[in-house]
């Protein structure tokens, strides 16, 4: 039987609860069953959430991750990449030298290019905007060359780098 | 037995996962504050600047529900119903959802992040799934700040949702590619294109009536448009495949399929007792007949809720009674049956 939750592991945390005759059952992996198994209040006892996915991490830099604390929120980089979470805000600019090769390799690129909140502005995303009726216009008109170029803009946009563009 | 994506795309929606500016998450966030933060979106919502038609079908009104006092079975209907989720029912302390009237739109406040915004609609409609909760989404923008950086996008408690915050998902029904066997070919070459395939109720096999749920894995480096129009390909890439395998399952096996599928219906409108697993193998045949135009639905919205009245706490929620298991699963029979002869018939 596959996990309820990623679908892809083998379930091996069974749960069937009976609340006034109402049968729930979850079928979990080890890896989900430490991120959704426990009440949320319980989170600090998490695993290795990200066990199968361990490619994502940089382990060269992994040397250093106690030395990151957030000092909003208290979490540590170590936290961080135990359970994949962070606690705050904050913690993205205090850990972006382990978090943003995460992100890389996760994603694929490293900057937002779509929505932006109300009364914010931001020029990458409407420079990408801009740059995508552009491209629309350049195939309809069959100048496959100048998409060409829009295309590595958009690209340089994003950062996206030619490597990982896969995930 | 021309079929179109509606016959099955039986569900899209679209989800957006925001924080408040200069809160801590809510792993983290283990106070009063989490309470205020439900109230406040609450109020944003309710105030939203509606449009006519939403004053009319009662979607301008959201109501409020606090996980600590819901009890156990009205939580898990919403659960069954997809507007809540199995994380948001175990923060009992904070966890709160604020939901719409005809149910499309719920805004679940203290999951994983602090405010998931999510809509959706019946059939194949990811645009207009986006367009209803882009607003909402704007709405609450306006009470609440939102976390948010100028390099990536909106902040979220894991990176797998940064930027867009955005997942546009469909529930698929695919007994065709299951049943020829197919579907794990299809699956890679999805897969491939950056997304994700499950089960809904489970692996998604026959017993969880081919029911599958395909969204998008990467949400940062790519617009919201972007997005949608990538899950959309691919579900359409899906889609014509299943197309194509009823069709071809029907040329080849007529006689054995019409068997399956009119025993199916025979079961489901003359069982004593039936439980939600049998229920979901059963109706997915009956689903198939109806796609073949073998049974005739006089009402297909009532058709299509009785895959959420038959699971577990919603047929409880149906009999108005306090049943044991035994005493349901004789309630859930008889529903079903009594539904299914008064609007499919052969
Ligand atoms: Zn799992
Ligand atoms: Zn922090």
């Amino acid at each position: 039987m596959k996990c309820d939750e990623c679908g892809k592991r083998e379930a091996t945390f069974h749960s069937i609860k009976k609340i006034n005759g109402v049968t729930t059952e979850r079928h979990l992996c080890s890896e989900c069953q430490k991120k959704y198994g426990g009440s949320l209040m319980k989170m600090s006892g998490l695993g290795n959430l990200f066990g199968g996915l361990g490619s994502f991490f940089d382990e060269p830099r992994l040397s250093a991750r106690n030395e990151y604390i957030c000092p909003s929120c208290g979490t540590t980089g170590d936290e961080f990449l135990r359970t994949g979470f962070v606690g705050c805000s904050n913690c993205y600019k205090e850990f972006a030298p382990i978090i943003m090769p995460v992100i890389r390799r996760m994603q694929g690129d490293v900057s937002h290019v779509g929505k932006v909140p109300l009364g914010v502005e931001n020029s990458v995303s409407m420079e990408y905007d801009r740059l995508k009726k552009e491209l629309e216009k350049a195939i309809e008109l069959e100048e496959y060359e100048q998409a060409g170029i829009i295309r590595d803009r958009m690209r340089q946009l994003k950062g996206e780098s030619s490597d990982e563009r896969k995930l | 037995m021309n079929g179109n994506y509606n016959d099955v795309v039986v569900t899209s929606r679209v989800r957006l996962a925001r924080n408040a500016d200069g809160l801590p998450y809510p792993y983290k966030l283990n106070d009063d504050r989490a309470l205020l933060l439900a109230k406040k979106v609450c109020d944003a919502v309710n105030k939203r600047s509606s449009e006519p038609s939403d004053v009319e079908n009662g979607d301008a009104d959201y109501a409020l529900y606090r996980m600590e006092s819901i009890n156990d079975i009205d939580g898990e209907v919403l659960r069954e119903k997809h507007l809540i989720s199995a994380d948001l029912l175990e923060n009992k302390k904070y966890g709160a959802a604020i939901i719409n009237g005809s149910e499309t739109v719920s805004v679940m406040v203290g999951e994983e992040d602090h405010i998931r915004e999510q809509c959706i609609l019946q059939g194949f409609d990811l645009h207009g799934a986006y367009h209803k909760i882009n607003a909402v989404d704007d709405d609450i923008s306006k009470a609440i700040k939102f976390a948010y950086d100028a390099k990536l996008g909106y902040l979220t408690s894991c990176p797998t949702n940064i930027g867009t915050g955005m997942r546009a998902s469909a529930m698929m029904f695919l007994p065709g590619l299951g049943i020829t066997r197919n579907l794990e070919q299809c699956v890679g070459a999805v897969a491939r294109l950056n997304m994700t395939i499950r089960g809904v109720y489970g692996e998604g096999s026959e017993a969880d009536g081919y029911l599958y749920q395909i969204s998008n894995q990467k949400t940062l480096g790519v617009s919201e448009q972007e997005i949608l129009g990538s899950v959309q390909a691919s579900i359409g890439h899906i889609a014509d495949a299943e197309l194509h395998a009823r069709e071809q399952l029907f040329k080849e096996n007529s006689v054995a399929m019409k068997d399956r599928i009119f025993r199916s219906y025979g079961v489901l409108c003359n069982a004593y007792t039936l439980d939600s697993k049998e229920f979901m193998k059963l109706f997915a045949m009956v689903k198939l007949g109806v796609f073949y135009e073998l049974l005739k639905v006089s009402d297909s919205q009532r058709f299509e809720k009785l895959v959420t009245d038959a699971q577990p706490a919603n047929i409880l929620n149906l009999s108005g009674k306090q049943l044991g298991e035994e005493e349901r699963d004789v309630f859930r029979a008889a529903y079903v049956s009594k539904t299914l002869k008064s609007i499919c018939k052969r």
